[in-house]
């Protein structure tokens, strides 16, 4: 498969990656214990808090997910960005969840479970969370694997692996002695050469192919649904609403977005940065699903082997490889080395942030805890960096050399549900109702799991054709009926400091 | 008005808002990184 990707371009990523990680290196003076570590001393203010918020959050497993969604839907998969643009800017409104969690000044979830529902509740849900975080995380390298080999040519898988993980020990390097100081600063950077470099790459793809042969195309080869969000095809009603849930739970539920609340300055803050963000968070999908759609428009008017390939047979990961490859035959050289650079930052800096957010809670709300409090504040940050290594030794493993044979979005989804589903109910009723209970905390937990079932072979075999959006729905409304049931049922004693933090 | 149309509007307006606050989140974002060292260098001495 051709390409532009030359050793000007190489260059240019090298560069640009050791010099990230220099300055996360730079970082390390000033992290004198976990609070530096962990929320970096909550002192990040709104616009340096949306840079990072985005940074993070604009990843290249979604930006990889997102453009096959583009690919195979068209302009029809535009409702999920807006749902997530809206709900980030509702919550930054008014305030649901996120500013309670940074009055409370609480570093993660599960120390609001403590807080609110006593250490047995803590304990389970961090262990819950930090599961289902690593799990998801869990096919980041092979996306980042399957980019690079689109946009480079490259087809040998040694080498391929080789270069991730070069990649993830340079996370690893900044991440483990910086903490989220580190993270900040890098996002930061990383947040600038990512929107630049994604903005360019749509001017250019749209420019060269034209807008009108772009909606033409689309129209013609996918029909209504490839515009309508509503079509049967697309999932119908049920899918808008539950990619609407996904957008609320992604801003006020998924702990690598609430870190960022909980490490702003003031609750002013908090609303100024997911406000701010709310643009940010819709064009971290709609950007992808356009340079999908454009790929799709490429590899249709190439005709032949290509279209072929990608179009009309694709075979496992093509549909996904699709977008990187559009890339390496579109873009000129050098303008191809400064995108893929924003790329590998997009890699770098959602890995950096949920490296760091799932070894504080396995040090913070799983470890600490069941050592009764007693670790030293010197003692934990050891322990969350020698876990951070344990995380990156797992993904290197699960990853790049483990045969996974799931879809990647059913995969995604469904280990994410798994937290989502019970956290969301348990921390929408836990902030704004009195009378929650631990009870129905770990009731509302354990539901959650049931989210699994929507996996693909169990739901066919449990539920037929029932679709998956609809089994998470059922698992969402069912956590929240067990929150209240067993809240009701089984009320905790009276406490002194019993209250709502709302 | 056609789906196409809405799309159409949503991308464009997406795009113009989002390459706005890159500017505005550059500017604003280096400011903040150095208030951030500022504090975080005045808590070093503190503490020495």
């Amino acid at each position: 498969m051709s390409t532009n990707f030359t050793t000007i371009d190489g260059a240019i990523v090298v560069v640009y990656l050791l010099a990230i990680a220099a300055t996360g290196w730079f970082c390390r003076r000033f992290v004198r214990g976990m609070a530096e570590f962990v929320v970096a001393g909550r002192s990040v203010r709104s616009y340096l808090g949306v840079a990072t918020l985005i940074g993070s959050e604009l990843g290249l497993i979604t930006v990889m997910y997102s453009a096959q969604k583009g690919f195979t839907s068209g302009f029809a998969v535009f409702h999920i960005a807006i749902s997530a643009g809206v709900a980030s800017l509702l919550i930054g409104w008014t305030g649901f969840i996120v500013v309670p969690l940074r009055r409370m000044g609480v570093m993660t979830i599960p120390e609001f479970y403590e807080h609110r529902f006593g250490r047995d509740v803590r304990i389970i849900g961090g262990l819950v969370l930090a599961v289902a975080g690593i799990l998801n995380m869990g096919l980041f390298l092979k996306a980042g694997a399957l980019f690079v080999a689109g946009v480079t040519g490259l087809t040998d898988p040694t080498t391929i692996e080789l270069i991730m993980t070069a990649m993830i020990v340079l996370v690893l390097f900044y991440t483990v002695l910086g903490g989220m100081l580190s993270v900040v600063v890098t996002d930061y950077i990383q947040f600038v050469v990512l929107s630049i470099g994604m903005l360019v790459a749509c001017g250019f793809a749209v420019g060269h192919l034209g807008w009108d042969t772009i909606t033409t195309t689309v129209h013609d080869r996918l029909g209504d649904a490839g515009v309508d969000p509503f079509h049967k095809d697309n999932g119908g009603l049920g899918y808008v609403v539950w990619m609407a849930f996904l957008g609320v739970v992604s801003a006020a539920v998924w702990q690598t977005s609430v870190i960022r609340a909980c490490s702003a300055k003031s609750e002013q803050d908090v609303r100024r940065i997911y406000m701010l963000g709310s643009i940010g968070f819709s064009i971290r999908f709609l950007i992808p699903y356009l340079l999908g759609i454009c790929a799709f428009v490429w590899f249709t008017q190439a005709g032949g082997d290509l279209y072929q390939r990608f179009v009309v047979a694709p075979i496992g990961d093509d549909r996904l490889l699709a977008m990187p490859a559009f890339l390496g035959q579109l873009l000129p050289a050098g303008l191809l080395g400064l995108v893929v650079a924003g790329m590998l930052s997009a890699f770098m800096s959602t890995h950096d942030t949920y490296l760091l957010c799932w070894s504080s809670v396995l040090t913070q709300d799983v470890i600490a805890p069941l050592h009764g409090g007693e670790l030293s504040p010197k003692a934990r940050l050891t322990l969350t960096r020698v876990i951070i290594v344990a995380i990156a030794a797992f993904l290197l493993y699960w990853s790049l050399y483990f045969p996974l044979k799931d879809d990647l979005w059913d995969y995604m989804a469904i280990s994410g549900a798994i937290y989502f589903t019970g956290a969301f109910a348990v921390l929408a009723i836990g902030l704004y109702w009195q009378r929650a209970s631990s009870a129905g905390a770990k009731a509302a937990i354990a539901c959650g799991a049931l989210a699994v079932l929507g996996l693909g072979p169990i739901r066919k075999e449990l539920f037929g054709n029932l679709e998956a959006h609809w089994v998470g729905l059922g698992a969402v409304a069912a956590a929240v009926a067990m929150m209240v049931l067993f809240s009701l049922l089984m009320p905790d004693p009276p406490r002194a400091d019993e209250g709502s933090a709302a | 008005m056609s789906w196409l149309t809405i799309w159409t509007a949503v991308l464009l307006g997406a795009l113009v808002l989002f390459l706005a606050i890159v500017v505005v989140v550059t500017i604003g974002g280096a400011r903040d990184l150095r208030a951030l060292f500022t504090s975080l260098r005045e808590a070093g001495d503190g503490d020495a």
